[in-house]
Formats: structure tokens, C-alpha cells, sequence
């Protein structure tokens, strides 16, 4: 495939995603809702930032504003205006949209693989992490491993934890833990 | 309950006894049965009982009755938890039985005087009512019992028959279906209270629990508090059980004041076991048992639900309590204790973790974050660390004096200005400690202190004023705030007004207060300490004393008794993970905690003892260092050697590092030099709030200074400062100069690359002053030990024409030895050998811009609020000396209200310079040149609202 074949079908992929992430609730499936609910969970547990009006506003974190699922401030206006539920919602699939694309040309590139072929827990590894640290920054060695599933690397601390400031995400770690610890378990 | 709850029983079981004894009574022991030694008389009375006559005469009289409970079910073993209004949390509460809710009530209001009401709902639901605004304890804390005498069947036994039996009196108890008891009263050889053996076998399997009821007891209303476990942290509770895993030496002490009735366990029943005890592996309890108004000394052994407790048909369980008769005060008797019957000595020196000086250095080292991988958790946005183990994302120091102090007398420019500093800012602006800048998922710790208003600072006038002291009366705003804040009438604010004032009538307003404080209970024994310090009142020192003890009987602990010989620590290379570690490890995300890898040692037992550390809760080996250094400071001025030892006991040879807070198990963990750097996962050996590092290392400064003092007999004195007002507290040393033997103006000085001594047993502290170098050297050693001194040439020089005074062991040595860059010590065994060195070239750091010429001396135009448009804007200047001069400005504005404030400024004409920060607090720090004139900014928000908004000008003058 050429390169500027492969790069259209990147894109076009991307806006796919993109197209997907607005229509999310509606069609995605049990897993990817539980998959959905879990992101969110370990982005915002509390939802912080929640008023009584109904809408997300940007909120104080250590790593600075956040708003809706620890999401960067992109907008000034949002000090002001926030996001309503549903326009959090549609951000954040957006987002994760965003993530699998890049996810799918890292890949390919460095990788020789293809994000839709990965088990289901390999992709939402990524994902999930994608979405925290950046797709660029998760280390090739962290790639490899969720890649082959190997949980008893992918399940010690020195791994899998993510900081966020100067000290561990208790948030993010616990929902990691959480949802994969039964992993190594079935092992 | 108690008397009511067992009177059925007693009814059931004591009366039959008490019809067959009226035929079979103790025929008339007589006198010439009576046991005898140094110390006591034992003579066996024709009741059965036996009469105590001490060697002062007194005489108290032991009953030969005991309690057996048996329970066929397991009586469910807990802790009391959230019922402390009525005992301890962590008394036992058995869930298996409880006395119905009239009978109970009846006891809780008439035998206990409590205002406290039980109710029961149709669902067998209980809640305890202890008033309006008071708490309501429902669930599994309000079921059960904490009442020993309730678990099971009680068998009250009185004995049948007493008779000497060589060097014994021994004790018949009729048979019972379910177990035999045995039980027999003796003197050691020489000296040495009544010990008390019993046995118990089973003729069925059960748990079965003894109390030996026959100790005497004091009446309500004469008996005096004696602190301990087993009355509560208020000294007003009792008929509990408290267990081995909670309890410090384990006595049961009841006083009127004049005479001390103890029931103690014996030290073999309470031996050294590898494992600390746990809950369930306690093998006895202590309990001031109350009935019928009088309170009595009891051990219960075995406890109900222990594993001791469980015996198999012809199991037999042993114990050896003793009865001491003490006369005099609670606190002479509770010395004996731990002394005469627990062993209680010095044991420790340096060998295992290496001297103090250099565990300072690495508790220094792991704050400024040398390694880079910042395992403390420093947030410089915040200016201080994550309080990780119970909130993260807040931050929480007990007072900035602690690094301040350290930076100045370490000599430490670097840590000035990238620790000490920003935690000082902080302290300046927040208005609460625990500081809550971000939205935050939070654990429930700490919820109820944490808040982020900013405006004024968090520490009290006697820390301003100690601030005040440390920048050298330089900088304007500490004096300012003290002025601002609230003038206190308590002893510790009278004092601080004094020293910010120099007025003698404030001093003696603090000398009055605390006089009048003095023969009451309460008040901080520090506060004492303090001004017994400032005024040389000896009634103040001896009420510091006694506060001490207070404290020292209620949590420190003092057995098992250490066996002299090697043990193995951290068994199979891993350190022990703490009881706290599982659920805490759960909550954060990551497996259950793997002991940190290390090496299996085995060494003298005394390494990893837990002798001298406070227990806190339930955690038997608290780690928090505040006391140690007050222990010696007390045992210098009163001569008092048990405090001496204690103080020894929880600080020697014990650290190598910062070890966390507190364990539940022994290791030598706290002996590694490293052991804090590693990730929080790792950090499983204890409950680690990396922050509390900044609190430890002023308390290991403070141990070092004063055990100096100590050494010297009070002729190496630097005069401390107060950090009155916080929870951890400890003295802190750098602001005024001291005494070196007889020569007076001598500045505390002691960087760790001054000198180098090689050997590990000796500890040192420095000073200037008067043109010379001082140094002190003393052994932590039981032998003579030697040595090479090697100084820094980077930091000290001498010259051909530089001479020595010395002293060996407070005597001055004219022994002709003359100064130079190595030199060869030998110091007798705990002895110590001082220098003052003529002629020495020094290079100082921090503290030659401190002392030296050119700084500012910052006035009341160095310090202004403005109100603008968005909140107030706050400035101030700070100045440690010339070079070290720099302006603070905060705005108190909020997140939800500000996204970014940007700050304008310049000094004199210079140029503007512009900074943003958009991050709460938003603040700014800025050093000064101080030749370039006074400080002017102006600051500008962006709202929420996406407006701009602007303050007027604010000028800082550099000139008073």
C-alpha cells in the first residue's frame, strides 16, 4: 500500500472514529459501554467539577484545569459557559476517537500491527492509556507488552501506575487494578 | 454486667462454695508459715488469704479468688472501636455475649456514672445514646460486650484450702466440670515482689479466660488517675480489657496516692517473641476492673477469642502474675516496673544504623530531592509535599520551622532556597496547615481540617516570633503578623510576647501562668518545659516532668524485656509489610504488598527493639521523634536517669534514615539508608506520609543538640526556640547564639561536609564565634573508642598560628595537642571531647550571608495588602541576608473566579518583568538584587467571566 493510499485511509479511518465517537451510546455495544463507563470513572470518579446546574466546569487538578473527564482546557469559554453532560460526553468520545487513530497509525508504523486486531483487552489497555498520558508518550516497551497480553508485567506497579503530578493517580490505578487484576488470577 | 451482670453467677457459684468452706476453711495458716525476703513478708491468713507486708511496713491483703470464664462458642473477639466514649478503641469487645439492655443500662449509669442510654429495637438493634450532640454509636459497636466477666460462663472460685508447701503457698480451688485450677504464691530469692502461678486445664474443649479477682483495691473516691492503657488516653476509664498488642508494660495500677497496689505480668508470661503480638495472638490483657465503687488492679490470661484462650480437653494453660506493693507517688512505682521487673536499662549504641549526624544528611538529601526522583513527592507549585499515605493532593506541614532551622544550622544555601523558603511562604499565606488546593477525590482523612483560604498565616505567634528570631530580626512581616494575630493569655504567649518584645512583665505574666497551672492536670508538659527554661522556675521543670510521665506510662513501651542475644530480622530478605499497608495498597490501585527486598540480618535483639517508642493505637512501634529529645532535655535538668535511658532507647543507633510513621512489626528497616527511596508501592513497611521527613529531621537535630547538652553537663548549651502551637513539636536551634564550655556567643554551625569521623560510634555538633571552631565530639559506645577526624578543607582551615582548647570528659585537657586538618581521637565510653580552635578559616554558606554584612533589615514598608478588583493582593519581602532577599505576592483569589494572573514588576527603575501562574494559589516569588532599590508590581487576573482585571500599584520597601 502506498504511503499516501495508506495515509487517506488513515484519515478517512479517523473521521469514521470520529463519526463513531459522537454516536457512541447509540451504538455501541455492552462491552464498549462498560468499556466507556470505565474510562470515565477513572478520569473523574466524582465528578468534579459537576455544579448544580448540571454542567461540568473546569475543576483544580495537580497537573492543572481540567474539565469533564480530565480533560484539557481547550477553551476559555468554558470557565464561563462549562460543558453540559451531553457535551462532556460527546468531547470525550471525541477524544477517544482521536486515540484510536493514533493508535492505528503507531501501530502499523512501529509495530506492523493493526489496532482492530488486537484482542479487546490489548486495545483498551492502549486506549485507556492513550487517553491519560498521550499515545506518543506510552513507551514502545508498555506497547509491546499490552500487545501480547502478558499480565504479570502488565500488572505490577512498576507498569501499569500512572502519576499525575509528582505522585501516583489513586484513581486511575485503583480502576487499572480493578478491572484486570483477575487477569493474572485466570493466568 | 460487671458486679450486677455477675452477681447471678455469683449466687449460682460462690455461695455453695462459701457452705462447703464453712467446714473445710484454710486451717489458721500461722505466722510461721509466713514466706519471706528482702523486700517482702507473705504470711497466710485463716481465710485463705495472705497478707503483704512491704519493707516500709505497708501491708495490703491478696484473696484467694479467681475468675474462670468458659465458652463452649467463640465469644468473637474485637475491638471496641467506635464506642470510646466508654473505653478505648482499642479495648476488646466481644460480640458473642452482652448483658440484656436494662441490666446494662443499670451498670453504665450507677457503677460506671455515665450519661449514657441503651436502647434495643424489636430487631435486636442496640444504640448507645450518649446526649444530645454527643455521639450515637449503632452496628456492631454498640452489640456484644467489652465486660470480660460476661464472655461465657463465669466460675467465681475462692479457694478451699491454702498451705505451705516448701518455699510456696498454695492455693486449693474445688474441681469444676469443665476445668481445674490450680494456683500457688511465692517470693523470689533477695529481692522481688509476690509472684502468683496459676494453671488452668481443661476438661473440655472451649475457650476459657482467668482473672486472679483476690488483688486489693482502692475506693472511687480516694483513688488518684494513674496513667496507663488500662484507664483510657483520659485517665478516667476502666472494666475494660486492654491486650498485649496495646499495652506498654503490662501492669495494672490502681494509687490513692500513697500506696501502689499492682497486678503485673510476670516477664517470662510477657517474653520476647520474635512476631509482635497480634489481637489474636495476645497473651493477656490488663484491666482496672471496678466493682461496687472500688477499682482493683486485674490481668485477664488468657483473653477471651485469643489463640491462647482455645484449649483442647486436658490442655493446660500456665501464667505468672506479681502483686507489688509500692508506697510513695504512681510514678515511682510505674519506674520500679519497668525497671526492677522489666529490665528496662540502656542497651544501644551506634553499630547498627551508623551515627545521627549522617541519617540527618540523608533525611536532607531525600527532601531536596538529590536523587532527582523526588520520592518525597515535593510539589513546588504547592511549596511542599503530597500528603500521600492519607490524602493525596494536599499538603499538610506541621510548621516551617523545622526545614528553616535545619537549613541554618547545616549551613544549607541550596535547601534555603528551594525548600525552606517556599515552605515559609506557604506558612505566611495559608490560613489552615492542611491545605487544600485542588478538587480531589477524597478518602475521608483529614476531611474535616482541610481548606484552601489564604490570606494570613497558619502558624501561631510563638512560631512567628521563632521565625522573627530565625531570619535575625531582618524581616518585617513575621513581627508584623505576630502583631496581627490574636494576643493569647496562655503561658506560651506570654512567653512569645516577651521574646518579641523584650518585655520582663510579659515574662512573668508566662511564669505566673504557668505556676497556676502547674499543680493541675493537663497543659503540655512542653509548655513547662519552656518557661522553666526562660525562667529557671524549678516547679515548672518538675510539672514538665510529671507530664512527661503522664505521657510515658500511657504510650511508650517498655517490654517485652530485650534478650541479650541475636535474633533474625526481615526473615527470607523481605521487610515485614505493615498491618496498614494491605487495605491502604487496595485503595490505591495496586496489589497486595510485597515486602520490601533487603537483607535477612541477624543481630542483637536490642537493634530492633521496640523499647522507647511510643505505641500509637495499635501500631506497637510509632516512629515519630518529637519525644526523644524532651526525655533528655528533662533527664539533663533533673537528673532524672530513667528518662536519660528512654531517651536513649528510642533514638540511638536506631535510624539510618526516615523510616515512616509507625509499624506493626520488628525490622531493621529503619536502619537502611535508603529504604524511603523507593516508589509509595514499595514503601509497605510502614504508614508513610513522605512530608513527615521535613518534621524528622528537625526532631534529629533537636536529639543531636541536646544530647550534646546532655553529655556536657549543660556546658554545650544552645539556646533553643519554640514551636508552640503545632502538633509535632520539637525545639529548634539556629536563632540565638549559645555556650561552649566558658566562652559564651558561639553560633551553631554544622554542616555535614565540615568533618569526617570514622568511626560510627561518635557523634558531633559545631559552632563559631569569638574567631575560633568549635566542635564537640561524644561516643555512643559502651567501650572506649578511637577514631581519625578528618576536616574539610573546603570548609575549615587552620594556620600555623592557630591554637586549641580542649576538653576531655567537661574537664579542660592542656594535653599539648595542636590543631590541624586530621587528628587522632580516643574517647572514654560514653565520654565526650570538645575543641575550640583559634585561628581557623571558615567558609560559610548560608550562614555567612545571615550573619554577615549588607543585608536588609526589612521594615513596616516591606509588607502591604492591597483590596483590588478581584480579592486582596498580598506582598511582603523576606530577606536571610544580603543575596538572599526576596518579595512574595499572592493574590487570595479563588479557581473558580481567576483562570490566570499575570504580575508586573520591577525594582527601583529597572525594567518591568512580567509572570503567570495559573495554578491556585496564584502567588509569585522573585529574589531581589538588594542594590537595586525598592520593589513595585502590580497584578492583572483573567476571571471566569473572561474579564481583566487589575490592582493598583503596591511598592515593598528594601530600606527599614
Amino acid at each position: 500500500m502506498s504511503k499516501k493510499l495508506m495515509k487517506n485511509k488513515i484519515n478517512m479511518r479517523k473521521y469514521v472514529l470520529m463519526w463513531l465517537g459522537f454516536h457512541l451510546v447509540t451504538s455501541a455495544s455492552a462491552a464498549d459501554e462498560a468499556f466507556d463507563a470505565y474510562l470515565k470513572r477513572s478520569a473523574n470518579p466524582a465528578n468534579l467539577g459537576l455544579r448544580e446546574d448540571g454542567r461540568f466546569y473546569p475543576y483544580a487538578s495537580p497537573v492543572g484545569r481540567r474539565i469533564g473527564y480530565r480533560q484539557m482546557v481547550t477553551n476559555k469559554k468554558l470557565f464561563r459557559d462549562g460543558w453540559s453532560e451531553e457535551e462532556a460526553r460527546q468531547a470525550f468520545a471525541l477524544q477517544i476517537a482521536e486515540v484510536e487513530s493514533q493508535w492505528a497509525k503507531r501501530l502499523e508504523v512501529q509495530f506492523s500491527r493493526k489496532f482492530d486486531e488486537l484482542p479487546v483487552e490489548s486495545r483498551e489497555i492502549l486506549v485507556d492509556f492513550g487517553v491519560s498520558e498521550g499515545v506518543k508518550q506510552v513507551s514502545p516497551e508498555f506497547v509491546q507488552v499490552a500487545i501480547d497480553l502478558d499480565w504479570e508485567r502488565i500488572l505490577l506497579p512498576e507498569f501499569y501506575a500512572r502519576h499525575e503530578a509528582v505522585w501516583p493517580n489513586t484513581e486511575r490505578n485503583q480502576a487499572f487494578y480493578q478491572r484486570w487484576a483477575g487477569k493474572a488470577v485466570a493466568k | 454486667m460487671g458486679w450486677k451482670g455477675g452477681g447471678k453467677v455469683m449466687t449460682r457459684c460462690l455461695l455453695p462454695l462459701m457452705v462447703v468452706l464453712a467446714f473445710v476453711l484454710p486451717r489458721g495458716a500461722s505466722g510461721a508459715e509466713a514466706l519471706a525476703n528482702d523486700e517482702y513478708q507473705l504470711t497466710p491468713q485463716t481465710d485463705g488469704s495472705v497478707l503483704v507486708r512491704n519493707a516500709r511496713g505497708s501491708e495490703a491483703r491478696l484473696s484467694p479468688t479467681f475468675a474462670v470464664m468458659f465458652s463452649l462458642k467463640d465469644p468473637k473477639l474485637a475491638f471496641n472501636w467506635r464506642n470510646f466514649h466508654f473505653g478505648p478503641r482499642w479495648a476488646v469487645r466481644w460480640g458473642a455475649y452482652e448483658a440484656p439492655v436494662a441490666e446494662l443500662n443499670e451498670w453504665l449509669n450507677q457503677e460506671m456514672k455515665l450519661k449514657v442510654t441503651v436502647t434495643e429495637d424489636s430487631q435486636g438493634e442496640r444504640v448507645w445514646d450518649y446526649g444530645d450532640g454527643k455521639a450515637k454509636v449503632v452496628g456492631l459497636d454498640a452489640r456484644g460486650t467489652t465486660n470480660p466477666f460476661l464472655v461465657g460462663n463465669r466460675n467465681d472460685l475462692l479457694a478451699v484450702r491454702a498451705s505451705r508447701e516448701g518455699d510456696v503457698i498454695k492455693w486449693h480451688f474445688p474441681e469444676s466440670k469443665d476445668f481445674s485450677l490450680s494456683a500457688e504464691l511465692s517470693l523470689p530469692a533477695g529481692e522481688g515482689a509476690p509472684v502468683i502461678r496459676y494453671a488452668l486445664t481443661a476438661n473440655r474443649g472451649g475457650f476459657y479466660s482467668v482473672v486472679f479477682t483476690g488483688m486489693p483495691g482502692v475506693a472511687e473516691a480516694d483513688a488518684v488517675p494513674v496513667p496507663q492503657p488500662a484507664i483510657g488516653w483520659n485517665s478516667n476509664q476502666s472494666h475494660f480489657v486492654m491486650l498485649e498488642v496495646n499495652e506498654r508494660l503490662p501492669r495494672a495500677h490502681v494509687s490513692d496516692g500513697q500506696r501502689n497496689y499492682l497486678a503485673i505480668v510476670h516477664p517470662d508470661s510477657a517474653s520476647w517473641r520474635d512476631a509482635m503480638a497480634l489481637r489474636e495472638t495476645s497473651r493477656f490483657g490488663t484491666m482496672i476492673r471496678k466493682e461496687q465503687g472500688k477499682f482493683y488492679p486485674a490481668i485477664v490470661a488468657p483473653v477471651m477469642g485469643t489463640d491462647d484462650s482455645k484449649l483442647k480437653a486436658d490442655q493446660t494453660f500456665q501464667f505468672q502474675l506479681i502483686f507489688a506493693l509500692r508506697d510513695g507517688g504512681w510514678q515511682e512505682a510505674f519506674r520500679h516496673v519497668a525497671e526492677n521487673i522489666y529490665g528496662f536499662r540502656d542497651m544501644r549504641d551506634n553499630s547498627g544504623p551508623g551515627p545521627l549526624h549522617l541519617a540527618i544528611g540523608r533525611v536532607m538529601d531525600y527532601l531536596r530531592d538529590k536523587n532527582g526522583k523526588n520520592f518525597a513527592q515535593w510539589d513546588p507549585e504547592q511549596k511542599y509535599y503530597n500528603y500521600w499515605s492519607d490524602q493525596s493532593g494536599i499538603f499538610k506541614p506541621f510548621s516551617p520551622i523545622f526545614g528553616l532551622s535545619a537549613a541554618v544550622i547545616l549551613d544549607d544555601e541550596d535547601f534555603y532556597r528551594n525548600r525552606a523558603l517556599p515552605v515559609v511562604e506557604m506558612g505566611l499565606s495559608r490560613m489552615g496547615n492542611v491545605f487544600a488546593p485542588y478538587d480531589i477525590v477524597k478518602t475521608g482523612q483529614a476531611a474535616n481540617t482541610m481548606q484552601r483560604n489564604l490570606g494570613s498565616p497558619y502558624m501561631k505567634v510563638p512560631q512567628l516570633v521563632t521565625l522573627w528570631d530565625l531570619y535575625r530580626e531582618r524581616t518585617h512581616a513575621f513581627k508584623y503578623y505576630a502583631h496581627q494575630k490574636e494576643a493569647g493569655t496562655g503561658m506560651m504567649d506570654f512567653l512569645a510576647q516577651w521574646r518579641l518584645t523584650g518585655d520582663e512583665a510579659k515574662l512573668q505574666m508566662a511564669k505566673e501562668a504557668a505556676l497556676k497551672a502547674a499543680p493541675w492536670n493537663g497543659g503540655a508538659y512542653f509548655d513547662f518545659l519552656e518557661v522553666y527554661e526562660a525562667t529557671g522556675e524549678e516547679k515548672l521543670l518538675e510539672a514538665a516532668r510529671e507530664r512527661l510521665y503522664t505521657k510515658i506510662s500511657q504510650n511508650v513501651n517498655l517490654f517485652p524485656a530485650v534478650p541479650d542475644r541475636d535474633v533474625v530480622f526481615d526473615a527470607g530478605g523481605k521487610v515485614p509489610v505493615h498491618y496498614h499497608s494491605s487495605g491502604r495498597h487496595r485503595k490505591w490501585g495496586f496489589p497486595p504488598p510485597q515486602g520490601l527486598p533487603t537483607e535477612e540480618k541477624k543481630a542483637p535483639a536490642w537493634r530492633g527493639s521496640e523499647i522507647g517508642l511510643e505505641t500509637f493505637s495499635h501500631h506497637r512501634a510509632e516512629l515519630w521523634l518529637n519525644l526523644p529529645p524532651q526525655y533528655l532535655r528533662v533527664a539533663a535538668y533533673s537528673g532524672d536517669k530513667f528518662l536519660r535511658t528512654l531517651a536513649r532507647s528510642a533514638m540511638v543507633g536506631r535510624y539510618g534514615n526516615y523510616a515512616g510513621d509507625n509499624r506493626t512489626q520488628r525490622s531493621l528497616v529503619t536502619e537502611l539508608p535508603d529504604a524511603m527511596e523507593n516508589p509509595v508501592w514499595l514503601q509497605n513497611y510502614s504508614s508513610f506520609n513522605p512530608g513527615h521527613a521535613w518534621e524528622v529531621v528537625g526532631a534529629m537535630i533537636d536529639y543531636l543538640v541536646t544530647d550534646c547538652f546532655d553529655r556536657s553537663d549543660q556546658k554545650i548549651s544552645f539556646p533553643a526556640s519554640t514551636m508552640a502551637g503545632g502538633h509535632f513539636r520539637v525545639q529548634a536551634f539556629g536563632a540565638r547564639p549559645g555556650r561552649f564550655y566558658d566562652e559564651e556567643n558561639v553560633q551553631l554551625w554544622c554542616p555535614p561536609e565540615l568533618l569526617s569521623i570514622d568511626n560510627p560510634q561518635f557523634e558531633w555538633i559545631a559552632g563559631w564565634g569569638n574567631g575560633k571552631l568549635y566542635v564537640a565530639i561524644w561516643n555512643q559506645s559502651f567501650r572506649e573508642e578511637k577514631a581519625t577526624l578528618k576536616f574539610n578543607p573546603e570548609r575549615a582551615t587552620f594556620s600555623k598560628q592557630s591554637t586549641l582548647r580542649r576538653w576531655v570528659d567537661n574537664t579542660e585537657s592542656s594535653d599539648g595537642v595542636t590543631p590541624s586538618p586530621e587528628m587522632n581521637l580516643s574517647l572514654s565510653p560514653k565520654g565526650i571531647t570538645a575543641f575550640a580552635i583559634d585561628g581557623a578559616a571558615l567558609r560559610k554558606t548560608l550562614q555567612g550571608r545571615l550573619f554577615g554584612a549588607g543585608g536588609p533589615k526589612l521594615g513596616p514598608g516591606s509588607i502591604q495588602t492591597l483590596e483590588t478588583p478581584f480579592g486582596k493582593l498580598h506582598g511582603l519581602l523576606l530577606s536571610m541576608g544580603a543575596g538572599l532577599t526576596n518579595a512574595f505576592v499572592y493574590t487570595d483569589a479563588l479557581p473558580e473566579d481567576v483562570i490566570t494572573a499575570r504580575l508586573k514588576w520591577r525594582q527601583g527603575q529597572g525594567e518591568w518583568q512580567t509572570l503567570e501562574d495559573g495554578t491556585f494559589p496564584f502567588e509569585f516569588s522573585m529574589w531581589l538584587d538588594e542594590a537595586k532599590g525598592d520593589f513595585e508590581c502590580e497584578m492583572e487576573v483573567e476571571t471566569t467571566r473572561l474579564e481583566m482585571k487589575k490592582s493598583s500599584g503596591m511598592s515593598l520597601l528594601l530600606a527599614e
